[in-house]
């Protein structure tokens, strides 16, 4: 290359330039690679003829592991040396002795729905808990069902709805598994009112990172029942829960529209504190079209809502905002390809969210699966990319302004998707080092920031700041986060501080010598 | 689009029976197509490849849209290419019939029944009478049996015997078709004949749905319900809100299938009781009625309660 042909920007050289890929928000942390360095094999070839001696069976072939490469947020690619479906709690709990032994890594993985490649294997065993998915049993009195960790939701569902049942709640997306779901917290539309999926579990079936088998619940082994729910995986593997369920309802849905973020998070909070609803959330078109949704379990709380609560509500019926919204851009037409995709955005997404085959007299039968459905088809793809803030009341209209801005800065697109969880004050010790913030009392609010990332392609390196400088704000305001691991792992300890950190890894020590369960997620 | 799109979201495992019973990603579309994007082999997917049933509820839940039945197809064609599972392709050949000379029909409308049904003399002279409204309907004699073990097989089917199986087809108006893998092939092979599938036609006459109550479990077929999907899940809706019944649906809008198909008959891959035990699961249940014989037939294995055709609800 001609090097006269160089120009260098004058105030520049001799200094390395800023990043081109993407503005750098990464405060005080060092950039590194979003993936873990993979696990050499170590000691490998002994301990696959170990797992061959105890019948184990472990696939190997590249098409075995290549299946798990990655996790649903696409981001994080790593390959496990060999795979093993889960059948017993028995055969895991000679697995993980046996990895135990000779220090293999091992990494759960249920639906496979992380973002962040926590459940992505850098090496070592990839535990595929979707081998273990079969409901055990429905208790119809004490409303309990027992069913085994490895289950999607949607399964359980199915299974329930033949009884007329249904579970409390659910992550919306119902491919997400029972086990993982209770390790991270599991957040739906009725969190406000029922509390997260995490604090419906009663007893647990664990197999510990040493391989004992464990019957766990508040009042047995409560230590590691505590650990396990919202642990993260870290304390070990969910093989079986009983979790409380309840008679099933159709949903009434209403949706209000506002033009203000703030507004919607404000009414959105005092109908929680009102409990005048069964299901509230919020589910933005950046920060033009917001939309708070409020449903109910019967027409008497809905005559209650409507007539003592519905005036309180600041956000619009359909056709007033539409015609409001028309208005706004009616008188700024540079702005006319926002207008134009918030159009066909409403066009292709609000019948799907009320298929006719699963309403029935103006009410939704089948929540669980049109907002899975919904999920996938409009907000799903090979790239998910959704940071999130956790944080108590006080903080949440700030943690959500402040993430709208940098949504705003990086992508012309997007999507924010807010709720509030109901908190068990009985249940604190689950709540330490996990997405329920510190400072949270009797309600902690949770926003996902997505961007909808469709055909366009970002560079990972301008996907990785957009989500440190949502985490940098967790920073800041002193929030917790809904997902570890990667390079999310980096913010647990600025976050959350050193003190529970250090008493929870001294805890992993103790419970996992050989520190190989579900490594690289928080520790 | 192609295996190549699917990304891995599991929507398809949601209403999969093969992936139901084993619990296992590999005996899944996602399974496979994971695979097949990791260089796995023909030989390698094979036992999934043929313990697919074909039933379509991944087709209608799959959110990049592809078309996984007939990408399973193809796969299976290939497998049979390149000499793979040759005592199932020998089985199957060796039914393919003979090609005979036939003469067209002259009627208006045929029903080709399928080899349940006729075995089932009196429910195929109800049927008959059912879909003679305008013009009588016949009993085609060559009714595509081995064509249709062929098309879900993957094995190729020679133009004579294509053609004397089309060949009696070509003057009719109408065809109501039992199979659902022949309904889809003749879409293609007859485009100007209207065909309908019997079950679905069946359940569109109010005379025999009227006779359904809240202690039905009404079977609908599976392949060709999800075939066209958009179009007859509003029907179904319907008939089990006006008639209370029970339908095989899941929670997702998908017809939960017997294990009843052609090819899980030949080389069993899928246990049918296991399969009849999951549609019977929770529900209250006096009576069954199907649209499909085989299914029917299925059904009997697993239940003591009363199993009939929907055409034998004329008359009840």
């Amino acid at each position: 290359m001609d090097k006269q042909n160089i120009t260098y920007p004058r105030n520049t050289i001799g200094e390395i330039p800023p990043c081109p890929v993407a503005p750098d928000s990464l405060q005080g942390i060092p950039r590194q690679q979003t993936n873990p360095s993979r696990w050499q094999g170590e000691q490998w070839s002994a301990f696959v003829a170990a797992l061959q001696q105890a019948n184990i069976e472990l696939r190997v072939a590249p098409h075995n592991t290549g299946t798990y490469m990655t996790d649903a947020g696409g981001l994080a690619y790593g390959k496990p040396h060999g795979v093993v479906i889960a059948r017993s709690a028995a055969q895991i709990a000679t697995l993980m002795q046996l990895a135990q032994q000779f220090q293999v890594p091992v990494t759960t993985r249920g639906g496979g729905l992380t973002t962040e490649g926590e459940s992505v294997a850098f090496g070592g065993v990839l535990l595929d808990m979707t081998g273990m998915s079969r409901v055990l049993h429905i208790d119809k009195t004490a409303l309990t069902v027992r069913t085994e960790g490895g289950i999607f939701w949607h399964l359980l569902a199915e299974a329930l709805r033949r009884e007329g049942l249904d579970y409390l709640s659910a992550p919306l997306n119902l491919t997400s598994s029972v086990g993982g779901t209770l390790g991270v917290g599991g957040i739906d539309v009725n969190s406000s009112k029922l509390g997260c999926s995490a604090d419906q579990a009663i007893a647990l079936q664990v197999v510990t990172p040493t391989g004992e088998i464990v019957e766990c619940s508040d009042e047995e082994h409560a230590e590691l029942f505590q650990r396990v729910i919202l642990g993260y995986g870290q304390f070990g593997i969910i093989t079986e829960a009983t979790l409380r369920i309840r008679p099933y309802t159709p949903l009434r849905m209403h949706y209000f529209y506002y033009s203000s973020l703030r507004n919607a998070v404000e009414d959105l909070i005092q109908i929680d504190r009102s409990e005048a609803c069964d299901y509230s959330g919020i589910l933005t078109m950046m920060d033009r079209a917001i939309t708070l949704l409020v449903a109910f379990d019967s027409d008497e709380r809905e005559a209650e809502f409507l007539s003592n609560h519905r005036e309180a509500v600041r956000g619009y019926g359909e056709l007033p905002f539409a015609i409001r919204t028309a208005a706004y851009y009616a008188v700024r037409p540079w702005r006319i390809k926002e207008a134009l995709y918030l159009y066909q955005r409403k066009r292709e997404l609000f019948p799907d969210l009320q298929p006719a085959h699963h309403m029935q007299g103006g009410q939704m039968i089948d929540r669980t699966v049109v907002f899975s459905r919904a999920v996938w088809k409009h907000w799903g793809g090979r790239q998910m990319v959704i940071p999130d803030l956790a944080s108590s009341v006080d903080k949440f209209v700030e943690s959500v302004e402040r993430g709208n801005a940098v949504c705003k800065k990086y992508f012309p697109h997007y999507t924010l998707y807010c709720v509030g969880i109901k908190l068990r004050a009985d249940h604190k010790a689950h709540y330490e080092l996990s997405c329920i913030p510190p400072d949270a009392e009797e309600w902690a609010y949770g926003c996902e920031f997505e961007p909808m990332l469709g055909d366009n392609s970002y560079s990972r390196d301008q996907l990785q700041s957009f989500k440190n400088e949502i985490y940098d704000i967790g920073v800041d305001l002193g929030t917790s986060y809904y997902r570890f691991g990667g390079m999310m792992k980096g913010y647990i300890r600025r976050a959350l501080g050193d003190e529970v950190v250090e008493k929870h890894l001294a805890m992993k020590r103790q419970a996992d010598p050989a520190m190989i369960l579900n490594r690289h997620v928080i520790f | 689009m192609s295996h190549s799109n699917c990304h891995g979201c599991s929507l398809c495992l949601l209403s999969c029976p093969m992936w139901q019973q084993r619990r296992d990603m590999q005996y899944s579309p996602q399974g496979i197509f994971k695979a097949l994007q990791h260089n796995a082999t023909h030989d390698e997917i094979a036992p999934a490849l043929f313990s697919c049933l074909l039933c379509g509820a991944c087709d209608v839940l799959c959110p990049e849209q592809i078309d996984i039945t007939d990408t399973i197809k193809t796969l299976r064609q290939a497998l049979f290419a390149k000499g793979g599972e040759i005592e199932l392709r020998k089985k199957i050949e060796s039914l393919l019939a003979q090609p005979v000379a036939e003469t067209r029909l002259e009627e208006n409308t045929i029903i080709l029944p399928g080899k349940a049904l006729r075995s089932m003399p009196d429910t195929l002279t109800k049927i008959q009478r059912l879909l003679s409204n305008e013009t009588h309907a016949v009993i085609a004699t060559d009714d595509g049996d081995d064509i249709a073990l062929a098309l879900e097989a993957g094995i190729h089917i020679s133009e004579q015997r294509r053609h004397s199986f089309l060949e009696p087809l070509q003057g009719a108006k109408r065809l109501y078709i039992s199979n659902a893998h022949l309904l889809r092939a003749l879409h293609r092979w007859l485009p100007a004949t209207e065909l309908c599938a019997l079950g679905y036609s069946l359940s569109q006459l109010n005379e025999l749905t009227s006779k359904l109550n809240k202690g039905d479990l009404y079977l609908i077929e599976a392949q060709s319900f999800h075939f066209d999907h958009k179009q007859k899940i509003t029907h179904y809706d319907q008939l089990r809100y006006q008639q209370g019944c029970q339908t095989n649906l899941d929670l997702q809008r998908n017809a939960i299938p017997t294990a009843a198909g052609a090819l899980n008959t030949l080389r069993p891959a899928l246990d049918s009781t296991e399969q009849g035990n999951w549609i019977l699961s929770g529900r209250n249940v006096q009576r069954i009625v199907v649209e499909c014989a085989e299914d029917g037939l299925a059904m009997s294995q697993v239940t003591h309660h009363p199993v009939l055709h929907i055409a034998d609800l004329m008359g009840a």
